[in-house]
């Protein structure tokens, strides 16, 4: 397979493989970094890429390595992700709400910290991207129903971590 | 599709992912009624999946942090892949088509007027950890090819400059790391002349503006143009010494 139809679906498949890295590295420009560099290896290894298997599955493979690779690199030096710092206030929001926004965030990331890699993956994939199971199994290389249950225990441990939070104020 | 059976504490995911058949849908629906803890906790859920849409919401601007994120240790692990005969393949080619990613790579880091460094700023951190790259590029092809990947223009070191071993690459360092240095695209390529640390911010030409001076004397800042490139050096030298040997590789045959 050669560098041009290489790029066609790494760009096919971009959402799917941002969503691995910024699981993983938890930080969306981070994410952004490490899709390009990841991009940069998978045409490096262009041939040797087999036709006959899931392109998905072996560029998330790439992915997963240089998240990780960043990801490590990160705790040596740990440092407040940039995307716990960004709230993306929307025009109108009150200091009020954006308080509360953050603070279920930071819950949020707390209950993520305590996942695994997978059902983390799984739960950003289909929470936040909305990809399909099909996708989230073809992507990391698991079977959909594990998808779903990953997703589902996921999301039991995001809704705990709310679940003594101060009720929404008015 | 229905996973079988379902326990009863994801039902509530279940129901709002969409994949209870009707039955169990009109079951649940019906304890929600009779259920206020169970349509608390619906809502529970619904407010986790909105944050978690918020925080890794691909399409959000990026508000850049400090030089916080520092760049560390050692590239990338070398990755292991079946080996097969290796071919060649042609740069031409994917440059054209490398636009579509960038066009990705800089509609996904559309601004919200992020916090902005100083070259300065960017050079004494990555002194202060080091002077150890993000990714790890020591030779003009990886070098071209992260240029293009990232900009839609090579870039390279004429080889008569590299065979001199006065210089050497050392690797880039996250542009992502930082606050706003040039644009939040900026590259930032990391570079030994004769054992000291010399930087070079590269971006488009387009989003050039006027950058803060080093106020300490013992940094220099300098300028150039490459084509469509912008290139700032940063040393503590008083000359530039990478960006007179920085060349386009396609103007350079």
């Amino acid at each position: 397979m050669d560098g041009r139809q290489i790029t066609d679906l790494l760009e096919q498949h971009r959402r799917p493989l941002w969503g691995i890295a910024v699981a993983i590295v938890r930080d969306r420009a981070l994410a952004d970094d490490v899709v390009q560099d990841a991009a940069v290896i998978a045409l490096q290894k262009a041939a040797e890429f087999d036709p006959a298997t899931n392109f998905l599955a072996w560029a998330s493979q790439i992915v997963r390595y240089t998240a990780l690779n960043q990801r490590r690199k990160v705790q040596r030096d740990p440092v407040v992700p940039a995307g716990s710092l960004e709230h993306n206030d929307r025009p109108g929001a009150s200091p009020l709400s954006a308080l509360d926004r953050a603070e279920t965030n930071e819950r949020l990331e707390r209950a993520l910290d305590t996942l695994d890699e997978t059902p983390r993956a799984c739960v950003v994939l289909r929470g936040a991207l909305g990809l399909s199971y099909k996708e989230i199994a073809a992507a990391l290389s698991i079977p959909e129903g594990t998808a779903m249950s990953h997703f589902f225990r996921a999301s039991r441990a995001l809704r705990a971590a709310l679940s003594d939070e101060t009720e929404p104020r008015p | 599709m229905s996973p079988t059976p379902i326990h009863p504490d994801d039902l509530i995911s279940a129901y709002a992912d969409g994949v209870l058949n009707d039955a169990e849908r009109a079951a649940f629906e019906q304890r929600l009624e009779s259920e206020p803890a169970l349509r608390a906790e619906l809502e529970r859920h619904e407010r986790a999946m909105g944050a978690l849409r918020d925080l890794y919401n691909p399409d959000a601007p990026r508000e850049r942090t400090g030089p916080a994120q520092s760049p560390v240790a050692e590239p990338p692990a070398p990755l292991q892949f079946p080996k097969k005969p290796r071919r060649t393949w042609q740069f031409a080619a994917a440059a054209v088509i490398l636009l579509a990613l960038i066009v990705g790579n800089f509609m996904m880091r559309s601004g919200n007027g992020p916090s902005i460094t100083t070259p300065e700023a960017v050079y004494r951190a990555l002194h202060a950890n080091g002077f150890r790259p993000d990714f790890v590029c020591t030779d003009n092809p990886g070098f071209i090819q992260a240029v293009r990947v990232r900009m839609g223009q090579g870039l390279m070191m004429t080889p008569a400059s590299l065979a001199t071993g006065d210089i050497s690459l050392v690797g880039w360092a996250y542009g992502g790391s930082y606050s706003q240095i040039i644009s939040p695209a900026t590259l930032v390529l990391m570079a030994h002349y004769k054992g000291q640390e010399v930087l070079v911010l590269i971006d488009h030409i387009s989003v050039d503006r006027a950058l803060a001076k080093p106020e300490s004397a013992d940094l220099h800042m300098f300028k150039s143009v490459v084509g469509n490139l912008v290139l700032y050096e940063v040393s503590p030298l008083s000359e530039p010494v990478l960006l007179p040997h920085l060349v386009d590789p396609d103007q350079a045959h």
